[in-house]
């Protein structure tokens, strides 16, 4: 009997910023660092409760990390999903509201991409059968996942509009640094803006922190069930 | 009679003399070099309404914060493209920016070196502050990121990309978020009025 492996078994949820770098620092003193661990502490506590599942952090206390220590915790415990979780700033203090970010390719990146479907390798493997193994630099690993992340990021834009402040629009493409190398699905959440002094206050509270740890672990049992649903490779 | 005679051969004489040393200065005067037009005139040096400028397109972001909003600017006019990038990128980080846009290059930020590469590429060298002084957020950081970017190429039509050093060196990102290890094409979507915001 062959069992299938479930489509999320392993999650790594990164606080941004730590140790020395306190990321956006509000005008009441927030620190982007201590919100982001504060939610992915509550995240990891849902997600390991309701589904079971392994969650792994890139840090568990004030510490400080490089973009590709973060991204190699989730690559070396091959999770299937990656969540970097942050706090925003811009300048003049309106802007407001959460937004979600995904990688989109560049010119290299697509060129990597299209190579990496072209020159892929087919290995025999036990039982007569064959795998294929995607040749690509490590630190684009994430031009494999780009449609997926894409899908990931509208599920979590979608979820967490109507539990907290959402910006317009929500749902935002960019070089980001810390998801180029996550060779997985994954997503980078700006749960709102620090540098508006009415969000900040409302980021401190438990009902802010609860709402936005519950938005995102609806989106990612969405994103199980899309996993699930979709065919096989 | 020969003293008459006498007279009339001085005066000749003298008007001949007289002819010849006309003629000579008025030659000598030809001969030197035009003097300088601002002889005559006062020391100091000439306000800018003199130098020449060109109206550049550079990017800021409006006094909300939102995005990043195109600005006419004058930006004084160089020989060359490496000369006329220096210029336009010297007025871009200046922190005075005239209402109601806002500047998104930290205070404090210089330009280190300005070269472009016969493929196209330039390369902006910024000093630390851009990295010290940075208030952080992805956002913020794409508003800094593109505000260079799109304002060394829409005015400079030989550069297709821009890849931005810090203190000299390759940057990973400016304040965590956004990648800088390559070369970076425009982003019109954080710009108003581009048809995404």
């Amino acid at each position: 009997v062959v069992t299938r492996r479930p489509a999320l078994a392993t999650i790594v949820i990164d606080p941004g910023h730590g140790g020395e770098d306190p990321g956006v620092r509000g005008a009441a003193g927030s620190e982007e660092k201590r919100l982001t661990l504060e939610v992915a502490r509550r995240l990891k506590a849902l997600v390991e409760a309701r589904l079971g599942l392994r969650v792994v952090l890139t840090r568990e206390d004030d510490r400080a990390l490089t973009v590709d220590e973060r991204a190699a915790v989730a690559n070396n415990n091959k999770a299937d999903l990656f969540l970097s979780l942050h706090a925003n700033g811009a300048p003049g203090g309106s802007r407001a509201g959460a937004e979600v970010f995904f990688v989109r390719l560049d010119d290299e990146g697509r060129a990597v991409r299209g190579a990496a479907d072209a020159e892929s390798v087919v290995l025999p493997v036990l039982g007569g059968a064959s795998r294929r193994i995607d040749v690509i630099r490590w630190d684009l690993a994430r031009a494999n996942h780009v449609d997926e992340s894409e899908i990931l990021a509208t599920m979590i834009a979608a979820e967490l509009q109507g539990r907290v402040p959402t910006a317009t629009p929500a749902l935002q493409s960019g070089l980001i640094r810390v998801l180029m190398g996550a060779n997985m699905p994954a997503a980078l959440v700006e749960l709102g803006y620090l540098t508006n002094e009415e969000q900040e206050a409302a980021m401190q509270s438990d009902a802010f922190l609860a709402s936005a740890a519950q938005a995102l672990f609806d989106s990612i049992v969405r994103f199980g069930e899309y996993l699930q649903k979709r065919p096989s490779r | 009679v020969t003293r008459r005679r006498t007279i009339q051969i001085v005066a000749a004489l003298a008007l001949f003399a007289l002819l010849a040393w006309a003629v000579n200065v008025v030659l000598q005067r030809l001969a030197e070099p035009p003097a300088p037009a601002a002889a005559d005139t006062d020391s100091t040096p000439p306000e800018p309404a003199d130098v020449p400028h060109i109206t550049a397109t550079l990017f800021y972001a409006g006094i909300d914060g939102q995005a990043l909003l195109r600005v006419q600017r004058e930006v004084p006019l160089a020989t060359g493209t490496v000369p006329q990038g220096r210029e336009i990128l010297m007025v871009l980080m200046q922190q005075e920016v005239p209402a109601p846009y806002v500047s998104v290059i930290p205070p404090g930020t210089t330009l280190r070196a300005f070269y472009v590469t016969e493929r196209g590429d330039a390369f902006v060298d910024l000093s630390g502050e851009v990295t010290r002084n940075h208030p952080g957020g992805s956002f913020a950081e794409l508003l800094t990121v593109y505000a260079i970017v799109n304002s060394v190429i829409t005015n400079l039509p030989t550069v297709q990309r821009v890849q931005i050093l810090i203190d000299g060196k390759e940057a990973e990102t400016l304040a965590g978020h956004v990648d800088l290890r390559r070369p970076l094409t425009p982003d019109l979507s954080i710009v108003r009025g581009s048809g995404a915001r």
